[in-house]
């Protein structure tokens, strides 16, 4: 090219050949990736996962810090919101309607049930819409997409954490701590809960992709599924021919048991928890399905 | 390893990369229309298709900066977003050797409510980085963006141009293999492209990466690309050295010469906006050096405009900005209720430009805002005159714009 063609030759800097070549990624004769045209789903690649645990990190990291951000009482609601609901719940199940509450005073009763729901509550419900709330980074960015409900369960954690520390308190002053040998039992009801709460997180947050139908019928069912949940009351209130109808949830043993664990009264019922955990473990693994089904229009369809 | 022809190794090799869209049944339906979209289908009604890249082969060897030249509409950022994977290929496949980059719009990726400091992180975890690797580089991307005092700063404080230079940097020092850039260079201040053109040459000649760069800036296209591929109509139309690219552009996209009307209607745009040019129509008889060019743009709202100017840049062949306008310098401001309609006409007293091709790019915006943009609109050409002082010597100034101009030689 003849220098009279040159446009503004001021920004031209004569561009030698690389000196080093950058061989980080090109050791190795296959493809760092391989983008197809001809793949029913894709793939749930591990090793991809491992190297975007950073990214999970951050984004859970993100979900923390952006909750409680702009609010006059900051990190309060954390221990707020469930005071006020197990304020509610005692007032009107166990002052007004008399409720048993297996001899705990009715509110730490309630105040058990509660952080285990709303760990379980706040991962489903964010699961949902962690990809519609998210429309910018799901159409310009690439990354797993998984990445985005799965980081939801790192803030319920972190809000059952505190709620947590402020019973064993309470239950210091008190002095009924719970035996160790009881509290054991609480990190494996939480897993089950959250397995169970991430994969139904998991189909709902595919689902609303496409029909933000997902964003209205959620919190009905929610409300719903508290309700016929252990939360607000005992089990031991649900009548007998009933009790085996009302354990099919799997919330239902999970969060009796692990109020009992929590309170150190009454016993975990295991086979039920078993059961729940079988279902939880089946329901996580199709809603990953599914979830990974969809994940090749999510760019185009949301 | 494969390798190119040149015996350079490759970076990307796309073979028959299409994307086609269903018409029907987009975005945010709900059952309902998915319902009547069966029933539709039933009876045999095909969905409409819309094709946004069809048959793209190409291969990008390491180290090259390639262009990406095209109106809107031609596929550009579509064929980043599969590189990128983004959204998924409807045919063909594209091997990808080396972690990608993207900056596929600006400060993608960052969070409003998140300060600069934590973006800095969130982003860097986009691109697949450890926190730690980012952690190694962090003061050297404060320092290339110059945000310095606010990186507390929630971003959604920040001034446009602060967010891009923030993402800028990020995507300039993480690393990727292969960096997709895609207009970052329509925001920002003149001498932030400048530094931001310095990185990607820089990242390229010592680190031997490679960039994916769409512009519609032919200038830097033609200044920072060894190769370029024009594309049109969601197909690659010519694939070739850079600067033949963007005189194939400028010359060959826009319509021909001033035909008396040209309709603006069905030209793609980036965004629908509140108003937009619907009709342009370039003087009357020969334009010359010296003459009088008339424009008249025809323009129609679909909500009120208010306070909006039309800005008219002339491109010569080489891609160079030539000259340029904005009404308002001339208190042309326009007002607009809803299907509304305005013709603007402009008359450029005394054309200082040289004989040769130029097009012209129009811009409606308001104060605030871009409305509407068009690049290339048509085509025209400035003949050669008696006039000396324009064309003694054909192409000598290289520059288009030739100012009347006196000298006095005297005894020093």
């Amino acid at each position: 090219m003849g220098c009279a063609t040159l446009p503004f030759p001021w920004l031209l800097v004569p561009l030698p050949e690389p000196t080093v070549p950058h061989t980080a990624h090109h050791a190795e004769a296959e493809p760092f990736r391989r983008i197809r045209s001809d793949l029913a789903r894709t793939p749930l690649d591990w090793a991809e996962l491992w190297r975007y645990r950073d990214l999970w990190l951050t984004l859970a990291l993100r979900d923390v810090r952006l909750r409680y951000r702009q609010t006059a009482l900051g990190v309060a609601w954390v221990v707020l919101l469930p005071l006020l609901a197990s304020g509610v719940f005692t007032l009107v199940f166990g002052l007004v309607a008399r409720l048993p509450s297996d001899g705990a005073p009715y509110f730490l009763f309630v105040f058990a049930g509660f952080i285990g729901w709303s760990s379980f509550q706040n991962t489903l419900q964010r699961c949902s819409i962690s990809l519609i709330g998210n429309t910018s980074l799901v159409t310009k960015v690439y990354f797993p997409r998984v990445m985005l409900p799965s980081a939801s369960v790192l803030a319920s954690l972190l809000d059952f954490a505190i709620g947590f520390t402020l019973l064993m308190l309470v239950l210091l002053v008190r002095g009924e701590l719970p035996p160790l040998a009881s509290l054991l039992a609480v990190p494996v009801l939480m897993l089950v809960l959250q397995v169970l709460a991430l994969g139904l997180g998991l189909f709902a947050a595919a689902v609303a992709v496409r029909y933000r139908d997902v964003q209205y019928v959620m919190p009905f069912l929610i409300q719903l599924l508290l309700y016929a949940s252990p939360v607000a009351y005992g089990v031991s209130v649900v009548p007998a021919h009933l009790r085996r109808f009302y354990l099919l949830n799997p919330v239902a043993p999970l969060l009796d048991g692990l109020r009992a664990a929590l309170l150190g009264r009454g016993s975990v019922p295991w086979a039920a928890v078993g059961g729940a955990a079988i279902a939880s473990l089946l329901i996580l693994v199709m809603g990953t399905h599914f979830f990974l089904r969809q994940d090749r229009q999510y760019a185009d369809v949301i | 390893m494969p390798t190119s022809s040149s015996g350079a190794r490759t970076a990307l090799s796309i073979r028959g990369i299409g994307k086609s869209y269903r018409v029907a049944g987009r975005r945010g339906s709900t059952l309902a229309e998915t319902m009547t979209d069966w029933v539709a289908r039933s009876r045999g009604v095909p969905p409409a298709q819309f094709t946004a890249l069809e048959d793209v082969t190409c291969e990008v060897a390491q180290g090259e900066i390639l262009g990406l030249v095209g109106r809107n509409g031609a596929g550009k950022s579509t064929l980043l977003k599969i590189i990128a994977g983004v959204t998924t290929p409807t045919t063909g496949s594209v091997d990808v050797y080396g972690r990608v980059g993207s900056m596929l719009e600006v400060g993608t990726g960052f969070h409003p409510e998140l300060t600069g400091r934590e973006n800095v992180f969130l982003n860097g975890a986009f691109l697949g980085m450890r926190r730690s690797e980012i952690r190694e580089r962090f003061d050297e991307i404060v320092e290339f963006s110059g945000v310095e005092a606010f990186l507390d700063t929630p971003i959604k404080r920040y001034s446009s141009g602060m967010a891009v230079r923030l993402a800028f940097a990020v995507a300039a020092h993480l690393d990727a293999d292969i960096l997709l850039v895609d207009e970052v260079l329509a925001v920002g201040d003149q001498a932030f492209q400048e530094k931001c053109l310095g990185k990607i040459r820089e990242v390229r000649q010592r680190e031997g990466r490679t960039v994916l760069f769409v512009s519609h800036n032919l200038a830097a296209v033609a200044s920072l690309c060894s190769r370029a591929l024009l594309m049109s109509g969601g197909r690659v139309v010519a694939d070739a050295p850079a600067p033949e690219i963007t005189r194939l552009y400028s010359s060959g996209i826009a319509t021909a010469t001033t035909s008396p009307a040209v309709d603006l209607t069905t030209l793609p745009r980036a965004k629908q906006g509140a108003a937009r040019c619907t009709r342009i129509r370039v003087g009357d008889g020969a334009i010359e050096p010296g003459s009088t060019l008339q424009l008249v743009v025809t323009i129609e709202a679909s909500a009120p405009v208010s306070r909006a100017l039309l800005g008219v840049e002339a491109i010569d062949e080489h891609g160079r900005p030539a000259m340029g306008i904005s009404t308002d310098t001339a208190d042309g401001w326009i007002d607009l209720a809803v299907g509304e309609r305005r013709q603007v006409t402009i008359r450029l007293h005394h054309l200082q430009l040289r004989p040769g091709a130029y097009t012209l790019s129009l811009t409606l915006r308001t104060t605030t805002e871009f409305v509407d943009r068009l690049d290339a609109v048509v085509r025209f050409e400035v003949t050669p005159n008696a006039d000396a002082g324009y064309n003694r010597w054909p192409g000598w100034p290289a520059a288009a714009y030739a100012p009347r101009f006196d000298v006095a030689i005297e005894p020093a």
